[in-house]
């Protein structure tokens, strides 16, 4: 108990004076999954919009790889991924292994599935005839799609937050095809892992809160942009 | 006959494998007003949404304002508004509702507001203008739905049970209201109703749907008359729908009614496999006995169940021929009627109608 209550101290001193290597860390940590994020967004909600509004004959086996994708163990997307960078593999002449875009890639990889699944649920959860009814009012497809992406926004929105919490939090991938290499691929997971292993719990105690406080964060204002628009609309 | 708006043939749609809607020919003038109705279920709902382009025909051809209706769809979709038969609303106020379809037409910010004052005002909803609108009730969800509808001024409209949830003055009023507003602007309506009032005040023309197909076309006094099968006779509150057999036999044909305790003679063609007889409540007369009458007519005996008042005409309960039967009487003959009174009545047979 102790020991939970130092770290939580020496996490805020941390934060406090802005030591340079933490905040470094911290900094990479939000770069990396707020750009893997993003790219899952741009690949998960149209996905699932997609899913959401057409009939055809696999799509439940579809659904199920989506599903299925939604719960990849992390250290098997970063073995996958190591095998496709590394030198010899496929993408190796780019020279990416071990470099902060690889664990993009691979929490990408990660959270598109989780976005994806999420979006379908949200959009699929709309009144089916709503699509028809703006279509009726004269949108474009594309205005359809907007409107109805805008009248799902709470359960989109709810989709991204898991997805970013679920690569934040990720270690497997990001050690694997990052390396954990200071001052390069080095994130506040991998960190955490790094000090368990060299015993130092208090200051591996405190990453972990500055983890916990980086995501709460962010989730935190994705939650209060989404209720100010709630109340925008009352 | 003027243009058609609508102009369908052969057309058949299909929903999860399952033929919903076959349309062999359809036409609809240009400023028609016309009703559908039939059972739930009919396709009547369908019917609408397959114009409006929002669902696939596979087959058959539909021209909207003499284009082809597989081309071009959002041009054609935005000179027709449909309300729908439930409230479909996105989350914002009813402004915002209202203003969507001007807005996705770009019309600038001070014609959206004008016109949405003006149309709101002509459904009696101004006072909603920033409320909440899936906040709203039943009827006034509805009424904001027209507005809607007629706020980007469409050369066809269609509406699905438009009021439905309405109070009976509402609904008056805006039946007369809407009824001007297509009259004024040249605008096609087609309205789909379970009020046979509301059709009958509508429209001259009206479209009969059972099973995903028209089976019955015309002014809608000729349906409520001879409507064309039972659902239909029920749906239009056919006042009497008796199972009958025929006969036909040598003296001429006969309707057996009652399981063959009374007998009409029914000097007519007579359809083949008719199975029920429907008698409009309004076409007995009542007798005085010792009177000569024509010998045409059918006689018949029977002992007052139930008189049910109204204005001008009473509905009066009768048992005869072992038939339990709807009259509809004037005022002046029913109200001194008794319970338990003898009645002598009598009809034209030509006046009964076959189903
Ligand atoms: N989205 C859908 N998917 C599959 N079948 C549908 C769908 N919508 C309607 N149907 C079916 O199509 C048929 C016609 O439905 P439709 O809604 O057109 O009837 P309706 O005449 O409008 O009935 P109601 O009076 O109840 O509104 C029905 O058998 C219905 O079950
Ligand atoms: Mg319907």
């Amino acid at each position: 108990m102790e020991s939970i209550w130092q770290g939580f101290l020496e996490a805020l001193r941390l934060l406090a004076i802005g030591d340079p290597e933490v905040v470094q860390v911290v900094l990479l940590s939000l770069q990396v999954s707020g750009t893997a994020t993003a790219i899952s967004v741009v690949i998960g909600v149209p996905l699932g919009l997609w899913l959401a509004l057409h009939d055809f004959r696999g799509k439940p086996v579809l659904l199920s790889f989506v599903n299925f994708g939604m719960g990849l163990p992390p250290v098997v997307v970063g073995l996958f991924v190591s095998l496709l960078l590394w030198r010899y593999g496929p993408l190796g002449m780019f020279g990416l292994m071990y470099t902060p875009v690889a664990i993009v890639v691979a929490q990408a990889v990660i959270a598109s599935p989780i976005i994806a699944g999420l979006s379908f649920a949200a959009i699929g959860s709309l009144e089916p005839k709503l699509r028809l009814q703006f279509l009726s009012l004269g949108a474009t497809g594309l205005q359809t799609n907007w409107l109805l992406i805008k009248e799902a926004r709470l359960g989109l929105m709810a989709a991204v937050m898991a997805g970013f919490g679920g690569v934040v939090s990720e270690v497997g991938a990001s050690m694997m095809v990052g390396g954990n290499i200071r001052g390069e691929t080095r994130v506040l997971t991998t960190a955490t892992v790094m000090e368990v292993g060299r015993g130092n719990y208090e200051l591996a105690l405190a990453l972990s809160f500055v983890l916990l406080m980086v995501a709460y964060s962010v989730v935190a204002v994705l939650t209060y942009s989404q209720n100010s628009r709630r109340q925008d609309a009352a | 006959m003027k243009a058609a708006v609508i102009d369908m043939a052969g057309v058949k749609v299909y929903r999860e494998e399952k033929l919903v809607l076959d349309v062999p020919a359809l036409q609809i003038a240009s400023g028609e007003l016309i009703s559908v109705i039939g059972p739930n279920g009919a396709g009547k709902s369908t019917l609408l949404q397959t114009i409006n382009l929002l669902l696939p025909y596979r087959e058959g051809r539909l021209r909207l304002f003499g284009e082809n209706g597989q081309e071009n769809l959002l041009a054609l979709r935005r000179r027709c508004a449909m309300v729908f038969q439930e409230p479909l609303f996105l989350n914002g106020t009813v402004f915002a509702n209202v203003a969507l379809p001007l807005r996705l037409r770009n019309l600038p910010g001070a014609v959206i507001t004008e016109r949405i004052m003006t149309v709101l005002d002509m459904f009696h909803c101004s006072h909603l203008v920033n409320r909440q609108a899936l906040r709203l009730s039943g009827g006034e969800a509805k009424r904001v739905c027209l507005a809607r509808a007629v706020v980007c001024e469409p050369e066809l409209l269609l509406l699905d049970e438009p009021f439905a949830a309405l109070d009976p003055a509402t609904r008056k009023n805006l039946l007369v209201e809407l009824r001007q507003a297509a009259e004024a602007r040249a605008m096609t309506v087609v309205f789909v109703s379970h009020n046979l009032n509301d059709v009958l005040q509508f429209t001259e023309r009206v479209i009969v749907m059972e099973k995903g197909t028209i089976v019955q076309e015309g002014h809608p006094g000729k349906v409520i008359r001879r409507p064309a099968s039972r659902a239909i006779a029920e749906l239009a509150g056919m006042d009497n729908i008796l199972p009958c057999k025929l006969e036909k036999t040598v003296d001429g044909n006969q309707i057996l009614l009652g399981q063959g305790r009374s007998t009409i003679n029914y000097p007519f063609e007579m359809p083949d496999g008719a199975q029920h007889c429907c008698l409009p409540g309004d076409i007995f007369e009542i007798d005085d006995p010792d009177q000569l009458k024509d010998a045409d007519q059918v006689r018949w005996t029977g002992m007052v169940r139930q008189v049910i008042p109204g204005i001008g005409v009473f509905q009066v309960v009768v048992e005869a021929e072992g038939l339990i039967l709807n009259l509809r009487l004037a005022r002046e003959q029913a109200a001194h009627l008794v319970i338990g009174q003898v009645l002598h009545f009598s009809f034209n047979p030509a006046e009964s109608h076959l189903i």
